[in-house]
Formats: C-alpha cells, sequence, structure tokens
C-alpha cells in the first residue's frame, strides 16, 4: 500500500514536470532523478514526459538536444533516445519522405547511445524505431547484444516496415531463415513484398528460397524467372504452382519451358503442365518436344504415360521409327511402357520384333514383355 | 566375451534409443486416446496443434514430390521408377533386372551396376558384387532416396574415366531400390496420416499404417479407415534365416505385431526377391548393406568368422569416417539374431554385411529443431534429404570400392626423358583368376647423370579428384604420395637403398604422351622422374629391386605378391600377401619388381636380418649367407645400416 502511494506522489510529480517543460528544452529532465526516471516508467508505463516528444514538430531537433545537452546524465539521454526511438517509429514513414536523408544520418550518430540502450532487454522495442533503410544494420547491433530466436517470433507478430525488415536481417543470420520467411510472408502486402524483393535480391545472405518467395508474393515475373534460372536449387515443388499461376493461361507453356532451361527444375516442370488449364494436344505437343531432352525427358515420357491413349500410342510409336535420337526413342518407348496399357504394349512389341529399336535399347525393353 | 556382451549391449542400447524419443511423448497422449475406441487416426502438421489428434512436426511435413531428378524432397514411388527406368535405358553400364513381385503383383527391380563382361579390365580375374537394399521398411522414405542418390552418382558421371569407371568396370554394383513396394505406397498414399496403434504391444501413441506403415500389405487393405487389417503385415526384417524366430523379444509371431516374422522363413515374395538379387552376383557377393532409418549407425552382425569381423569393422570405420564419424558403430554377437537381411547375408555368404540407420540420431526430428513427436525420426525434414543422398552415397560407393579388390601394383615404365626411349618396361599379366606372370619387354641398364621418367601402374584408381586436383576422398587421411625406393645389394655385395621418387611425383589423370598419363584409369598410374648420381650404388648392383610403399585411396596397402591374384572367399581375402609373404588381409610394400635380379626370394628386404620364415622364391642372396649363424648376420645387417647411413640418397 505504501508503495502504491508512493508511486501515486511520483506520478504527480512526473506530471507537474512534464507540463512545466512543455515546449521547453529538456534540459529540465536534469529535475528527474535517473534511476527513479527508469524505475517509474518500467513500472508505470506512464511516459508523460514524453508527450511533448511526441508532438514535437522536430524529433530530430529534439533528439539533438539530447545528446548535446552537458546537463543530463547518460542513463537519462539514453533512455530519451529510447523514447524519442519509438516516437520515430510513429512518424517513420513521414520522416522518410519528408527528409529521408537526414534522418537516417541523425538516427546513425545515436546509434552509440541506442546499444547500450538495446544491451537491455527490456528496451528490444527500440529496434522497431529504426528506419525502414537502417533497421537492418541496427538489427546487426541488436544481435550482438541479445539471445535472438524468441524474440524474432514477438518481432513478426509486429508488422510494420521496421520489424518486417528487422526479421529478414535476423533471417540472413539464421539457419532458419527460409521457414522465417514463409512465417513473415502471409503479413506482407504486394507493396511491402516489392521492397523485399529488391532488398533479398542485393544480398548474397539471403538464401535463393527466400528471394523467390518475396518474387512470388510480389507477382514479379521478371524475377521469379531469373531466379530460377540460378542453377542452385530450392525445393521447388512447394511453389511450382504459384510460379505459374503468375502467367496467363497463353504463357504460361513457355513459361514452364523457360524454367526447364535450370536442370534442378526442369523434371518436375514436366509434371506441372499436366495441371494447366489447355488443351489436352498443346500438353502433348509439348512433353514430346522435350522427351530428347536429358533433364527433363524422363518426366515428359512418364507425364505421356498418364494420358495414354491408343491415338497417342501411335503417334509416339511413329514418332519413335522416325527421329534419330535413341534418348528420344527410349523416352517414347518409356511412355508407352508406363502407361501399362494393352495397345501400347502391343506397339513395343512391334517395334522390337520389326527391329526398329537399336541392340542396347531392345535388350532393357524386353524386360517389360515379360 | 567381454567384446561380445558389449557388442550385444550397443545392439540392445541402440535399439532401444531408437523408440526411447517416442516414448516421451507417449505417455502424455495416454490419457487423451484412454477414451478412444479404436484405430483413431493422426495428422501430422507443421505446427498446428488445434485438433488433439494433430502431431506437430515443427517443420514441413514431406509430401511425395512428382520429380525424377532429385530434389529436396522425396520422391514419388512412380517418379522414382520412371527415373531408375529411364537411367537404365540411356547408361549402358545400368541395367534394370526384375527380381520378383511383391504380395500385390507389383514388379520388384534391382538395377545392376556394371559392364557387360564378368571379369576386371585385366582379363581373367572375376569381378566381386556389391548388394544394397533399400525400402525395405516402408516408412524410411530416406531409404530409396538414399540407394537411387547411388545409382544416379553413377549415372551423373558416366563419362568419368577414373574412380566411377573403374568401380563398374571391375565390380558388380546391385541396388535394390524399393523392396517393400507395396507398402512404400501406402506410405505415400497417406503421407500425412497414420493411425493409433491398438496392438497389445505397442504404446497407444505409436502410430501404424499409412505414413507409418513399416510391414509389407500381406492382408491388408489400402483403407486407413478400416480397423481389422491395419496392423497386419510382416516385417521383412525379421523373415530371414539363420535366425528367423529366435528371438521373442525383438520378433513376433502375432500378425499384429510391428515386428511379426511371418509365417516362416523367407516366406514372403520380397524377401524371396532379395535373396533373387543377391543371384544376380552369381557367387561373387562381397558385400551388403540394407538401408534403413533412423539413429544414424551401421548395426553389423558378427559370425565368429574372425577375418570377416574384423574386415566388417574395419570398412565400417572407413565408411564412418567419409562423414565424419557422425555415424555410430554396431556390432552384434555371434550366434543369435533377429531374422535380419544383414544377418542373412553375413552367415550365408559371410560378407561384410550391415544395417545402415540414416539419419536423424537418435533424438528424432529435433535434431532440426522439430518438435520430438513420436517416431518423427521417419520424418525427415525435405530440406536434408540432398545433404543425406550425398553423404551416404560417397560413405556406400567407398564400400564398394574397398570390395572391388586390393590394390596391385601392374606395371612399371620407365623412359629417358630426352629422348623417350623405354629403359625399362614389365607388366604384371593376368594368366588365370588366381595367377599373374611378370612380363618384361624392355630392360636397360639405368646410367648416372640421366633423368628418367617412372610411370608406376596400378590394378584401379588410386586417387579422388576435388576440382580437378589430387586429393582425400573425402573424410580419408592417407599419406598421398606412395614411399619408392631402390635397393639391392651393390658391386661389393653391401646392401643399399635409394630413395627415388622423394614425395614429388604425381598421380595423374591425364590421357597418357610421354609415359606420363594414366593406363587404365585415371589415378590409376604415379609418375615422377629421377637422375642417379655418379657413385650411386645402385650402378652395377648384383640386384636392383623396387620397394614401393602406397595404399589406395581408401588406405589399403599393396598386395605384396602380384603374381598370385587376391580375391574374395569365405570372408576374407586369399592371396593377399603382407611384406613378408604371409597371406592376411592387410597387404604391405611391393618388392615384386627387379631391374636386376640376383635370384633371392621375393619379400625380402635386403636391410632386414634374416629369418627362418618368410620369401616365396626359396632362392639364395647375392650376398650369400645362407645357413650363417645369427650373430654373423646381426653384425652384417648392422654393417650394412651403417653403411646405408652415409650413402647419399637421390
Amino acid at each position: 500500500m505504501k508503495i502504491r502511494k508512493h508511486f501515486l506522489l511520483v506520478g504527480l510529480f512526473l506530471c507537474v514536470g512534464a507540463s512545466s517543460i512543455a515546449h521547453a528544452n529538456v534540459e529540465n529532465y536534469r529535475l528527474i532523478p535517473p534511476d527513479s526516471l527508469n524505475q517509474q516508467v518500467n513500472q508505470t508505463k506512464q511516459l508523460l514526459l514524453f508527450q511533448k516528444i511526441q508532438q514535437a514538430t522536430s524529433p530530430l531537433e529534439l533528439a539533438q538536444q539530447i545528446v548535446r545537452s552537458k546537463s543530463l546524465s547518460t542513463v537519462n539521454k539514453e533512455y530519451l533516445l529510447f523514447e524519442l526511438a519509438k516516437n520515430l517509429r510513429i512518424t517513420n514513414l513521414q520522416i522518410k519522405q519528408a527528409n529521408k536523408q537526414s534522418a537516417l544520418s541523425y538516427i546513425k550518430s545515436l546509434k552509440p547511445q541506442l546499444k547500450t540502450v538495446l544491451s537491455d532487454g527490456n528496451h528490444q522495442q527500440v529496434i522497431i524505431a529504426f528506419p525502414f533503410d537502417k533497421a537492418a544494420e541496427a538489427s546487426q547491433e541488436y544481435l550482438k547484444l541479445s539471445q535472438l530466436a524468441e524474440k524474432v517470433t514477438t518481432l513478426i507478430q509486429q508488422a510494420d516496415y521496421a520489424t518486417l525488415s528487422l526479421q529478414n536481417e535476423f533471417l540472413s543470420l539464421d539457419k532458419k531463415q527460409t521457414q522465417l520467411t514463409k512465417k513473415i510472408i502471409g503479413q506482407l502486402s504486394q507493396q511491402q513484398a516489392e521492397y523485399f524483393v529488391d532488398w533479398s535480391l542485393e544480398r548474397s545472405d539471403i538464401n535463393l528460397e527466400s528471394k523467390l518467395i518475396f518474387a512470388l508474393k510480389a507477382k514479379n515475373k521478371n524475377v521469379v524467372l531469373n531466379l530460377l534460372q540460378d542453377k542452385k536449387s530450392i525445393p521447388l515443388h512447394r511453389y511450382l504452382q504459384a510460379v505459374i499461376n503468375l502467367w496467363s493461361k497463353s504463357q504460361q507453356l513457355s513459361a514452364i519451358a523457360s524454367i526447364s532451361k535450370n536442370e534442378n527444375y526442369a523434371s518436375q516442370m514436366m509434371y506441372l503442365v499436366n495441371d494447366l488449364n489447355i488443351p489436352r494436344e498443346q500438353k502433348i505437343n509439348f512433353w514430346i518436344s522435350q522427351l530428347d531432352k536429358s533433364t527433363s525427358g524422363a518426366s515428359a515420357a512418364h507425364s505421356l504415360a498418364k494420358i495414354m491413349n491408343n491415338d497417342l500410342a501411335d503417334n509416339l510409336a511413329q514418332k519413335s521409327i522416325e527421329t534419330q535420337s535413341q534418348s528420344f526413342q527410349s523416352r517414347a518407348l518409356l511412355a508407352l511402357n508406363l502407361s501399362k496399357q494393352d495397345y501400347a504394349k502391343e506397339k513395343i512389341k512391334m517395334l522390337l520384333e520389326d527391329g526398329l529399336v537399336s541392340a542396347n535399347l531392345a535388350k532393357e525393353v524386353s524386360k517389360w514383355l515379360n | 566375451m567381454v567384446k561380445l556382451i558389449l557388442s550385444s549391449m550397443t545392439v540392445l542400447l541402440s535399439s532401444t534409443l531408437a523408440l526411447s524419443t517416442l516414448l516421451s511423448t507417449a505417455v502424455l497422449s495416454t490419457v487423451v486416446l484412454s477414451t478412444t475406441a479404436s484405430a483413431t487416426q493422426l495428422t501430422y502438421t507443421e505446427n498446428d496443434t488445434t485438433d488433439p489428434n494433430n502431431r506437430a512436426l515443427g517443420y514441413p511435413v514431406p509430401v511425395p514430390v512428382a520429380s525424377q531428378t532429385p530434389v529436396d524432397g522425396f520422391r514419388q514411388y512412380d517418379s522414382l521408377f520412371a527415373r531408375h527406368q529411364d537411367m537404365a535405358l540411356n547408361f549402358d553400364s545400368i541395367t534394370g533386372n526384375i527380381i520378383g513381385q511383391t504380395r500385390a503383383g507389383e514388379d520388384i527391380w534391382a538395377y545392376t551396376l556394371s559392364d557387360a563382361d564378368n571379369t576386371t579390365f585385366e582379363g581373367n580375374i572375376v569381378e566381386g558384387s556389391m548388394l544394397q537394399n533399400g525400402g525395405i521398411h516402408a516408412r524410411e522414405w530416406q531409404s530409396p532416396e538414399v540407394v537411387t542418390g547411388i545409382i544416379e552418382r553413377f549415372y551423373d558421371n558416366q563419362n568419368d574415366q577414373g574412380f566411377y569407371r573403374y568401380l563398374l568396370d571391375n565390380s558388380r554394383m546391385i541396388i535394390i531400390p524399393v523392396l517393400n513396394v507395396d507398402g512404400f505406397r501406402q506410405t505415400q498414399r497417406y503421407p500425412m496420416n497414420a493411425v493409433f496403434s491398438t496392438d497389445q504391444d505397442d504404446n497407444p501413441e505409436f502410430p501404424r499404417d499409412g505414413r507409418m506403415r513399416r510391414k509389407n500389405m500381406l492382408d491388408v487393405d489400402t483403407d486407413l479407415s478400416t480397423e481389422n487389417d491395419f496392423l497386419l503385415g510382416v516385417d521383412l526384417n525379421r523373415n530371414n534365416s539363420p535366425y528367423w524366430a529366435t528371438n521373442p523379444g525383438r520378433s513376433s509371431n502375432r500378425q499384429q505385431s510391428i515386428v511379426h516374422h511371418g509365417s516362416g522363413p523367407g516366406s514372403e515374395p520380397e524377401t524371396q526377391a532379395l535373396q533373387a538379387a543377391a543371384a544376380l552376383a552369381a557367387g561373387t557377393l562381397r558385400f551388403y548393406i540394407d538401408t534403413h532409418s533412423f539413429t544414424q549407425i551401421y548395426f553389423a552382425p558378427m559370425t565368429g568368422n574372425t577375418r570377416r569381423d574384423n574386415i566388417t569393422a574395419s570398412i565400417a570405420a572407413r565408411m564412418q569416417s567419409v562423414n565424419g564419424n557422425r555415424y555410430a558403430y554396431g556390432p552384434s554377437g555371434a550366434g543369435a539374431g533377429i531374422g535380419s537381411t544383414d544377418e542373412y547375408f553375413a552367415n550365408t555368404f559371410q560378407v561384410p554385411s550391415y544395417t545402415l540407420e540414416t539419419e536423424p540420431g537418435q533424438s528424432g526430428g529435433t535434431q532440426y529443431g522439430g518438435f520430438g513427436v513420436s517416431h518423427d525420426g521417419f520424418i525427415l525434414p525435405e530440406s536434408e534429404i540432398a545433404r543425406v543422398r550425398n553423404e551416404l552415397a560417397n560413405a556406400s560407393i567407398l564400400g564398394y570400392y574397398i570390395q572391388a579388390g586390393v590394390p596391385s601394383i601392374i606395371q612399371l615404365q620407365i623412359t629417358r626423358v630426352d629422348t623417350g626411349a623405354t629403359v625399362y618396361l614389365g607388366n604384371w599379366q593376368a594368366d588365370s583368376a588366381t595367377s599373374r606372370s611378370w612380363q618384361e619387354t624392355a630392360n636397360a641398364t639405368l646410367e648416372t647423370d640421366v633423368n628418367y621418367r617412372v610411370r608406376l601402374s596400378f590394378n584401379k584408381t588410386m586417387r579422388w579428384r576435388n576440382n580437378g586436383q589430387s586429393a582425400q576422398y573425402p573424410g580419408q587421411s592417407i599419406a598421398m604420395q606412395p614411399t619408392i625406393s631402390l635397393e639391392g645389394f651393390d658391386s661389393g655385395g653391401n646392401n643399399y637403398s635409394v630413395a627415388l621418387n622423394n614425395g614429388v611425383g604425381q598421380w595423374v589423370n591425364n590421357v597418357s604422351v610421354a609415359n606420363d598419363g594414366y593406363l587404365n584409369y585415371e589415378d590409376d598410374s604415379y609418375v615422377f622422374e629421377f637422375t642417379l648420381p655418379g657413385g650411386s650404388a645402385v650402378i652395377g648392383a648384383t640386384l636392383q629391386q623396387l620397394a614401393i610403399t602406397v595404399t589406395d585411396l581408401a588406405g589399403q596397402s599393396v598386395d605384396a605378391n602380384p603374381a598370385t591374384v587376391a580375391t574374395w572367399q569365405n570372408g576374407s581375402w586369399v592371396n593377399y600377401e603382407s611384406s613378408d609373404g604371409s597371406i592376411g588381409d592387410i597387404g604391405g610394400v611391393d618388392r615384386s619388381i627387379r631391374l636386376v635380379n640376383d635370384g633371392s626370394p621375393l619379400f625380402t628386404d635386403p636391410a632386414a636380418p634374416p629369418s627362418g620364415g618368410g620369401g616365396s622364391g626359396g632362392g639364395v642372396t647375392s650376398s650369400g649367407g645362407g645357413g650363417s649363424n645369427g650373430v654373423v648376420w646381426t653384425i652384417m645387417g648392422l654393417l650394412a645400416l651403417l653403411a646405408r647411413s652415409k650413402r647419399k640418397t637421390i
């Protein structure tokens, strides 16, 4: 009970103090003992002193005064800067638009003090006060000072620009980068995703999958295509449909053909054609055009097998006779066999009996007929 | 005895620990399930726990991927099959074989990786065979991917002229990608679902059928919701002789048991297919691995054949080292078993035989940040499988390489660097499956102050390449440079030894132009140059023999006597001589090549004091001394050592 009364008295004192410094310079803060300031703010959450900061037309100027102050203790300076930074969170976008460069320069100059503040776990929220562009840099500092893992989840819940930027900085340094990217992607608007596309493309420490996730969200087809030309592997099967959905129906096949140039994805792209809402003949012609490709040929054959009928069997058998490519022939025969259809098996038998299959190939193919 | 007890304990402990992580979560769920009538289905999720029957893994639940090329994921059976067939159609060294049919009548395939003939490149020497089985337990999705990765490794390296080509030409590797096809299809039919067990031996949290089917599909339909059959099926890894149904604790005659051993040894068509695959080896089997998951260990049954058991341990150590010893080794005691396939192959064929439990380790999915739900070790995160595929292909293929044959010198060629003229050329020619003879087609006297190039060739690829550079095979640590010296007795009858290569030669992967490239396979030859200075003891010596100390890329020393062909028989090597001519499994220093031959026995180190045994030639050394007593020999030996220490080496 005594303690509560004590806080009420202190609160009253603070209110009086705050009103006395309205529109005044921050030197007045010296009236408040640093220790009690921190204690009160932490415990009561009544940040009356900073109403003026929040109302200030020029928070940067106010911050400069804090830094230059000779009468404020270091602890108080840090605390005030911390609160100022929180204020900046609110006006972040306005600052960016109005005077981005000076805001960034200034925040950079604040960093030494803020670093100290950041070492206090209670003040982790200050990170999100950084301007959007600088959040990554700030988070690096943050990372050095705190145990990251548990806090990421909290930050993910606070989806504004700065927070998301931070999260991605974490991702760049965390083994679970992709997993975390997937968690935040749902909170991004297309416009926000565009920022992350640009941001992630410039970074070598953001993995390919995360970049692709951002590009898909941003519906940036050029970037998606470029990323998929990269010879590195992405566990693409989880995104395939999303990838294809970026293109209009008439362009989907050409997009698939383009992505199939990357041997890591060629095989999977062949299967995806089956799901496209395009005429059957187009699908068949596309798959047949891929049969002699080393990376996509087998999948194309498998896909053909799934839609095999007598006409297609005739078609494949005829093309198998006409072509000079053994890889084409082997895939055409593979398609016939995988279909498990009697008519297709008959076609294989006919090709073998007529000596239209090379000896090596015939040796393997004949096993299918036993 | 202590070793046997420890071995038994290791197996027991490992198998117990394999399930220990599963038990921890089981207790909690018992309460929830106590009111469940029977056969409640569960659903695996990434992190959704809103339904009490959800089991959140903590990572995305893998779903079968429609892809024939390897991806960060687990491929559909149909895609895997099409991939295997395609590789067989498009690479002459891969051959598909139907080895049987499953309970549901599906063909079971094995793929043979080899050239068309059954002999090594030398002609008369019979190739050895290796067998690796995959997919015997349906839910262990790592397994078909890992063994398919081995086939793909060879397919992707079909233009290689070194390590892979050597293996294809000189051994027969038989791979079964999926033995339990029916069960595997069932797990892929329900990638996110299983059924809580109602079996009396199981904890109620234990998942069965669906994604967690282990056994084959004997008397089982594919519908998860039919409750009278989901526990049925035979554990194919309990269906084998010689220890079928001998361990009631780890194998059961109850059809519902997770380890039901079936109606008799080899009763299941899948087991018979595995045996048919062994028949493809035509009596030349030297190695077997059954690929499972999980707990990260090489289990190995002992048979009591000491040499086989030791070789089994030695090869396991090599395979373990490939992956930084993250895999353990678990030998089991001889004379007992559980009816597993590794026991069948160890005891029937006396070959090194393993049950490889792939990642994760005993902690299951928590190894990758998962939540640790029951049995999650069988659900490897998709993001890990590409690495596991690669790591275990490296390990298994090293095992194949070791068992393909011991290293042996097959040719020596010495040329003058200035003129290119051959001054010495000899090679061991395989006259039969068991013997070679030395064919010498040039032998001119070595001169002083002439730069000579030596090419020493072996019967196998001896070194690995990484980015074009000679390098250690992953995880290995061998002496990259051989030690080669010329030794014998000089014109004064004193023994001498001069180092020839001084560690500055190189293993070669280029086509030979001037005695400077490989002979049959890249890195089967070592090339270096030397010059004999004036006054060298070699000049005029009555015995000039090479002493060659070298291992292959897996650390096996050369066969000290190439005249008798080393081969595998009844669990050990035959005709694999050590430095002193004795037969064993470790090899030694080759002293079989003589530029000047005094007729003395082979395997003789001129600097060594004579002993009662050793030597196969039976001749007398030119330095005499036959019948001399030990004291005289000791004094002579000391004098010889003193003389050698003063002699300048080249």
